[in-house]
């Protein structure tokens, strides 16, 4: 489909003899959430890696905003509009959450590093500029009143929401969570869900990839499941048909014995 | 003033122009180098060498001796800086002993290890000098709480994460050690003009290890605590130049002093002794409102 922001075709990658992805297909249009689901080891965070460019495909095409990336690097593409999160939380731990928040805007800044040293009145004034961005994007998400806070003081569940309003900041086209719920307790599950939710609200345009562990997270927010497992795809749909669909049962659940 | 103190100011001035350099290379952007006094012998022996043969204003050739280590700096950086940086820390040792065997090569123009003194009389060093520390303690401010001291704190927490948010890692990285290298040349200058001789011994792997050494010392994080652990190491050594130890002032043991000191402060303080503080204006405010608070207190309790 053409007003797809995000598309893949056919896209494997092998580590060694061990393949982590095989002939992944999948799109995503702006304003919906979709989610990859599937064991550990099924390869879904290889497919992130190889979208935000950590790693290059073995074969295949990504095509983002209208422009093949495979040949871009993950600088050039996270300054397309491609914004992710880590599994483990990977917040810069020697800045304030402010400051993290700023430093997503940062290599967009206007003023160099001449005016920088001197304090030049374009320094300060493009400073208050990303102050006022990065507070704009914390108000938004109800985070402002941690931003002085080292993140590591805070607990996980914030950290991860930190993470997330990190990867808003620049205003991103497409954000890719990668286990958002990993390490969290239902609690915390349930407002995650919320924090989603009201991103999606407040960012119309924004599509979400999702990958996770926790059903209750993608059955309650994703419209279109992908299921991987060792690498392949095995099923994708609606959160209906994946919850019924045999080959998801068996890849979870292990098959069951015949007779 | 006596010479002596004025000469001890300057050589605290020099310490603390070198930390506040290193401080903006390992402590903002992570990169462990261990032969930034390869680039005060640069900027010292380029500048006076110059000086001697064409018979010009070291003013000029001074100018022309910071741009060269600002070309080798980037010489150096380029390939190495896309590498891990233990390979970049190992590299960096490398050139500061090509830089000294460059000298002992050079003997016709740089007198080998006897020295190189035909160093000129500059008046107003210290004024120049207390001039530029505070202007380079400034600029080092300034960097810390801008755009790329930010992403310099970044990328050396994690280099994969601030790549992801469209920071070029590895150029940032190289205007960052252009840039301290630039200051390091500077400092060898002062320095040169300070002890009207320079030798090649005086630049080697050591001075580069001093300078890392006070920076862990003060904190890596705090550019207060490089300032400080600069002026107070700086120090120590001319204070224990009276007392004697098997017949020997104590001041010759300082290189075992400075060790002492820094595994125990490795030991129990590893974000060194300032750790993330900073000394600003908003603290010293607080410093002051909070005694008058106190004041305030004490003539509450007396009624």
């Amino acid at each position: 489909m053409s007003d797809a922001i995000l598309t893949t075709r056919n896209l494997s990658k092998s580590f060694g003899g061990v393949v982590a992805v095989k002939e992944f297909s999948m799109e995503i249009k702006p304003g919906t959430i979709r989610g990859i689901i599937g064991p550990n080891g099924a390869g879904k965070t290889t497919i992130f890696n190889l979208l935000s460019r950590i790693y290059k495909e073995d074969e295949g095409q990504i095509q983002f905003d209208g422009q093949e990336i495979t040949t871009k690097n993950q600088i050039e593409v996270a300054r397309m509009g491609l914004s992710r999160t880590f599994q483990n939380t990977r917040l810069f731990t020697g800045l304030n959450v402010l400051d993290n928040v700023k430093v997503a805007l940062d290599h967009a800044g206007q003023y160099s590093l001449f005016s920088a040293l001197f304090m030049l009145p374009s320094r300060v004034k493009q400073e208050r500029l990303i102050e006022n961005q990065a507070l704009d994007c914390l108000r938004l998400l109800n985070l402002d009143q941690y931003a002085k806070n080292k993140p590591s003081n805070l607990p996980y569940g914030l950290q991860r929401r930190v993470e997330i309003a990190r990867a808003l900041a620049n205003n991103p086209k497409v954000l890719l969570l990668d286990e958002p719920a990993a390490g969290l307790n239902p609690e915390e599950i349930f407002q995650l869900i919320d924090f989603i939710k009201h991103i999606r609200d407040k960012y119309p345009t924004l599509a979400i990839l999702i990958i996770e562990h926790r059903m209750e997270l993608i059955m309650n927010l994703c419209e279109h499941i992908y299921v991987q497992d060792f690498g392949f795809s095995i099923a994708q749909g609606t959160p209906a048909q994946i919850q019924t669909d045999p080959k998801v049962l068996a890849a979870y659940l292990g098959e069951e014995e015949r007779a | 003033m006596s010479a002596y103190q004025t000469g001890l100011i300057i050589q605290v001035c020099i310490t603390i122009i070198t930390v506040v350099a290193v401080f903006a290379m390992t402590g903002l952007a992570g990169m462990f180098s261990l032969g930034q006094a390869a680039y005060m012998a640069v900027g010292a022996y380029i500048t006076f060498v110059l000086y001697r043969e064409l018979d010009i204003s070291y003013f000029l050739t001074g100018i022309l001796a910071i741009l060269i280590s600002v070309f080798l700096a980037w010489l150096i950086g380029a390939p190495t800086l896309k590498l891990r940086r233990d390979f970049f820390a190992l590299l960096t040792v490398g050139f500061s002993q090509m830089v000294v065997a460059v000298i002992l090569l050079f003997e016709k123009y740089t007198n080998g290890s006897i020295g190189f003194s035909k160093i000129p009389r500059a008046d107003g060093l210290l004024w120049v000098s207390l001039l530029m520390t505070a202007l380079i303690i400034f600029w080092i401010r300034n960097l810390k709480y801008s755009r790329f001291g930010r992403m310099c704190i970044a990328l050396k927490n994690d280099e994969v994460a601030a790549r992801s948010f469209g920071i070029d890692v590895y150029k940032l990285k190289l205007k960052i050690y252009i840039l301290a290298s630039a200051i390091a040349a500077f400092a060898g200058i002062l320095m040169a003009l300070r002890n009207r001789v320079i030798t090649p011994d005086s630049f080697g792997w050591a001075s580069s290890a001093e300078m890392q050494i006070f920076l862990f010392f003060g904190g890596t994080n705090s550019l207060t605590g490089a300032i400080l652990s600069a002026t107070v190491l700086k120090m120590i050594p001319e204070f224990l130049r009276g007392i004697n130890l098997f017949g020997t002032s104590l001041q010759e043991y300082r290189t075992i002093i400075y060790c002492i000191m820094i595994i125990i402060v490795i030991n129990f303080r590893p974000q060194g002794i300032l750790g993330e503080v900073e000394l600003t204006t908003k603290w010293i405010r607080k410093l002051f409102s909070r005694s008058k608070d106190k004041a305030v207190q004490k003539s509450e309790n007396y009624e």
